[in-house]
């Protein structure tokens, strides 16, 4: 072995110790990964497994003229406006329905189980009763409805688009089930048990005789075998608070999440379902309305987004009302597996899973 | 003055391995301690 100076030596040692920090920062990130980095806390709470859902979207027009809802939201005073103040417009809407701008949002989800037998969820129930109804007797729901043959009525919030048309469910069946989350104002309660309101042109004639449960936030709701709700506690325009989604554990394939409107962000909802439920690790399918451009306005922190779900390895999902047709245009070309639809029955775009169309998983 | 330098030159530096290690470690030691601050 030569000589070597002390000089040598250190020089040695720095550049022993600059190469050694670097390389160890480039391994750590990459084949060691998963030694640096703990593996994401990945959920306990297990809901059981069911085997199949079919989605089938009742309607997915909330409105039908974007720049006259945002109008009448601004008209009122803006987003932070009480939506039990705000005087929609219900006349004269070319595009409307029956001149009224309002529609509504509903989604049937029916799961079978295990052992072959079903439940049917309704997912909201509309705005306009008259265009909510008119939807339902074109899918047969009303019948259903009177039959008994759906379970419950799953409100995921109390937005005028997703809650407002709850007549049109009552008529046929004023003692549903009825589930919503935590965060209701007293006049959705009201409306439920029969209230008017004028100045929103909003009424219900027929009160709800049967079960109002309110789901808390902060826990996994076991609805039935492999089928959960989650609610969370978000502030959402137009004076609402809340809003709650359903999970399904769909047994050799993974998780399923079907959201109204997704106001607590998708990826929010994913992360927490990833970190409470068993098999969070393992997403499968999303549908429903995922509020990132409802109003096609972008932001570059958008394709964030995009791209974080792309990471999930979802197999199969529909999006339609607020998820924007510029967002779903973005899942397309960056390869997400989105279902196409049919943009029948004042559904705009076949980019949404719209109006009549169904999803099966 | 050409081959002495050339010989020293040839020589194995016990300084870079030790360096290398050093470094290694300084840098996992690091990382440890922005996990152990981020979880308190």
């Amino acid at each position: 072995m030569s000589d070597i100076s002390r000089r040598e030596f250190l020089k040695g040692l720095a550049v022993g110790g600059t190469v050694g920090y670097f390389a160890m920062a480039g391994v750590s990130s990459t084949v060691m990964r998963n030694s640096f980095i703990p593996p994401a806390k990945v959920g306990a709470v297990d809901i059981g497994e069911c085997k199949s859902l079919k989605i089938k979207v009742i309607t997915e027009t909330s409105w039908f003229n974007n720049a006259l809802l945002m109008d009448d939201m601004k008209k009122a005073g803006g987003l932070l406006v009480n939506q039990y103040e705000i005087p929609w417009t219900n006349k004269g809407v070319t595009e409307g329905w029956k001149g009224d701008n309002a529609g509504g949002y509903a989604t049937l989800v029916e799961v079978e189980f295990l052992d072959g037998s079903t439940k049917k969820i309704l997912l909201d129930t509309g705005w306009n009763v008259d265009w909510t109804d008119t939807c339902f007797k074109r899918e047969g729901i009303d019948k259903m409805l009177a039959n008994g043959e759906i379970d419950c009525l799953f409100v995921s919030h109390e937005h005028f688009d997703h809650f407002w048309g709850i007549e049109a469910t009552l008529k046929y069946r004023p003692d549903i089930p009825i589930l919503v989350p935590k965060g209701f104002y007293q006049e959705g309660f009201d409306l439920l048990k029969g209230a008017n309101f004028p100045k929103c042109h909003l009424a219900n004639n027929v009160p709800h005789t049967g079960p109002l449960k309110v789901q808390e936030s902060e826990k996994v709701h076991k609805l039935y075998p492999g089928v959960a709700s989650i609610t969370f506690d978000v502030p959402i325009i137009t004076r609402v608070f809340g809003e709650q989604a359903l999970v399904f554990n769909l047994k050799d394939k993974g998780l399923a999440i079907v959201t109204g409107c997704c106001h607590m962000g998708i990826i929010s909802l994913m992360e927490h379902v990833k970190q409470t439920i068993k098999g969070g690790d393992n997403f499968y399918a999303i549908q429903g309305g995922l509020h990132i451009s409802p109003f096609e306005d972008w932001d570059p922190q958008y394709d964030d987004l995009v791209l974080a779900l792309h990471n999930y390895g979802l197999k199969t999902m529909g999006c339609n009302h607020c998820t924007g047709y510029v967002t779903a245009e973005k899942f397309v070309t960056i390869g997400l597996p989105v279902v196409k639809g049919t943009a029948q029955h004042k559904s705009k775009r076949d980019i949404f899973l719209g109006n009549g169309d169904m999803m099966i998983i | 003055m050409r081959a002495d330098k050339e010989a020293k030159g040839a020589g194995f530096n016990p300084g870079l391995i030790l360096g290398l290690i050093i470094g290694s470690g300084c840098f996992w030691l690091t990382i440890k301690i922005v996990q152990i601050v981020s979880q308190s």
